[in-house]
């Protein structure tokens, strides 16, 4: 017998072999019943010639017999149980997959790829500024601040970049891992999420920050008193008497006009010039008696109580 | 009966038998049955059992260095395992008894 302290090749080959064949049972179990292995299968190389293969049978029929005689099998029902759900599962997905509708949807989808390669780089990116707690972009609430908004621009660039390019190489030569792929894709999708939300909740922000930010808004036609709209004035002389029918100028000679809410009551007493046209300056604005043109009370005021007068009065003007 | 449980029957008797001579390991081990006339053995089988009847007690095991490649798991037999073999001596002279008369028999009433 020669002496042959390195495991051959072939051994090493075959032994691996029978190691994935029983990949399912505990680590050491299997340990345990390949440590054995080499070494037997070492002296049955050295005792015959010809390849390991020819002489043991397939890695995996020698995994199968190996597993029956040492009492293995037991835990092989449940998983062959799976396996048959899983082999009824995969007649119905093929089936599914073989119907013309299910093809054209999927030939779509695959043209369509590149929007979702797009998309997912984004949530990648939007993932990770989520992750990481960044504030998102309050000019583009679409755009993390990684950092700064132009940076989180910038890697959503990237981003999609690296990820068209993956989805082209994949399409192209397959992936190595598809499985891996589908859990990242899903897990994306579902990223999708929070970052909708965060989006959503960042343009709420913005278009409180924009209405912060804004210029007031125009006030509301009309006088304002203290912000508050005038709906009448009463003036009165300066001996307390209530002056009926007084045009109003501001300084820069408009009529001061007052919409109020009954600017189109049909009871309004309009002052109308000779011209037969209405002034609207014209106070206190009074109102008919409905159906008549009669001012019920053209007295009514608001109750002031007038203070006495010490200033001497200024002389009277007419206007030429 | 299922062949493989037959098969496994009678290997756990023939394993322990070759053992209780002198302890051995894996492909020693398979090297006597074959040479006891049990010559289609699997290999797989016979590793398998040893590992099978190591872990049920029938057998020991102990780890001897070798010069020549890597080391060797040896099994020897535990009072369990002898117990296991003195009863599978019994069942098996019943079995082969009754089987014996059945053949023989049937090979006359062919005759």
């Amino acid at each position: 017998m020669s002496s042959t302290p390195s495991i051959p090749g072939e051994v090493e080959e075959y032994v691996a072999a029978v190691r994935r064949a029983l990949a399912d049972l505990p680590s050491a179990e299997r340990d345990d019943l390949l440590a054995d292995l080499e070494a037997s299968l070492l002296e049955t190389t050295e005792e015959g010639a010809g390849p390991i293969v020819a002489r043991l049978g397939a890695p995996e029929q020698f995994a199968a017999e190996l597993r029956t005689a040492a009492g293995l099998h037991e835990p092989a029902p449940p998983a062959r149980r799976e396996s048959d759900l899983g082999r009824r599962l995969g007649i119905v997905g093929d089936r599914f997959l073989a119907h013309p509708a299910v093809i054209a949807t999927r030939r779509l989808g695959r043209e369509l790829a590149p929007i979702w390669w797009v998309l997912r780089a984004y949530l990648a990116v939007g993932a990770i500024a989520y992750a990481a707690g960044s504030s998102w972009s309050l000019r583009l609430p679409i755009v993390p601040r990684l950092g700064s908004a132009e940076i989180g621009l910038a890697a959503i660039g990237i981003a999609v970049v690296v990820s068209v390019w993956l989805g082209l190489e994949l399409r192209r030569h397959g992936s190595p891992f598809p499985r891996l792929a589908a859990v990242v894709n899903i897990v994306l999708l579902f990223a999708a999420i929070p970052i909708v939300a965060q989006v959503t909740d960042t343009s709420r922000l913005d278009s409180l920050a924009a209405r912060a930010n804004a210029p007031l808004p125009l006030p509301p036609l009309g006088l304002l008193y203290n912000g508050v709209r005038v709906e009448n004035i009463y003036p009165y002389s300066r001996d307390g008497r209530l002056l009926h029918d007084v045009l109003l100028y501001d300084s820069t000679g408009r009529a001061i006009e007052i919409p109020t809410h009954r600017a189109f009551d049909p009871n309004r007493r309009f002052v109308v010039t000779i011209g037969n046209r209405p002034l609207f300056n014209v106070f206190p604005i009074r109102y008919y008696e409905p159906g008549t043109r009669r001012v019920a009370r053209p007295d009514a005021a608001p109750f002031v109580k007038l203070p006495p007068v010490l200033t001497p009065r200024l002389p009277a003007t007419k206007k030429k | 009966m299922d062949r493989s449980q037959l098969l496994r029957g009678t290997l756990d008797a023939a394993t322990l038998a070759v053992v209780t001579e002198q302890d051995g390991y894996g492909y020693d081990v398979l090297r006597r049955l074959r040479a006891a006339g049990l010559s289609d053995v699997g290999d797989a089988s016979v590793y398998g059992t040893l590992r099978r009847l190591y872990k049920s007690g029938a057998l020991t095991s102990y780890v001897m260095p070798s010069d020549e490649g890597p080391h060797r798991r040896y099994y020897g037999i535990t009072d369990l395992g002898r117990e296991q073999l003195a009863e599978a001596r019994v069942a098996w002279a019943d079995f082969s008894r009754a089987m014996t008369a059945l053949l023989e028999t049937k090979v006359e009433v062919e005759l």
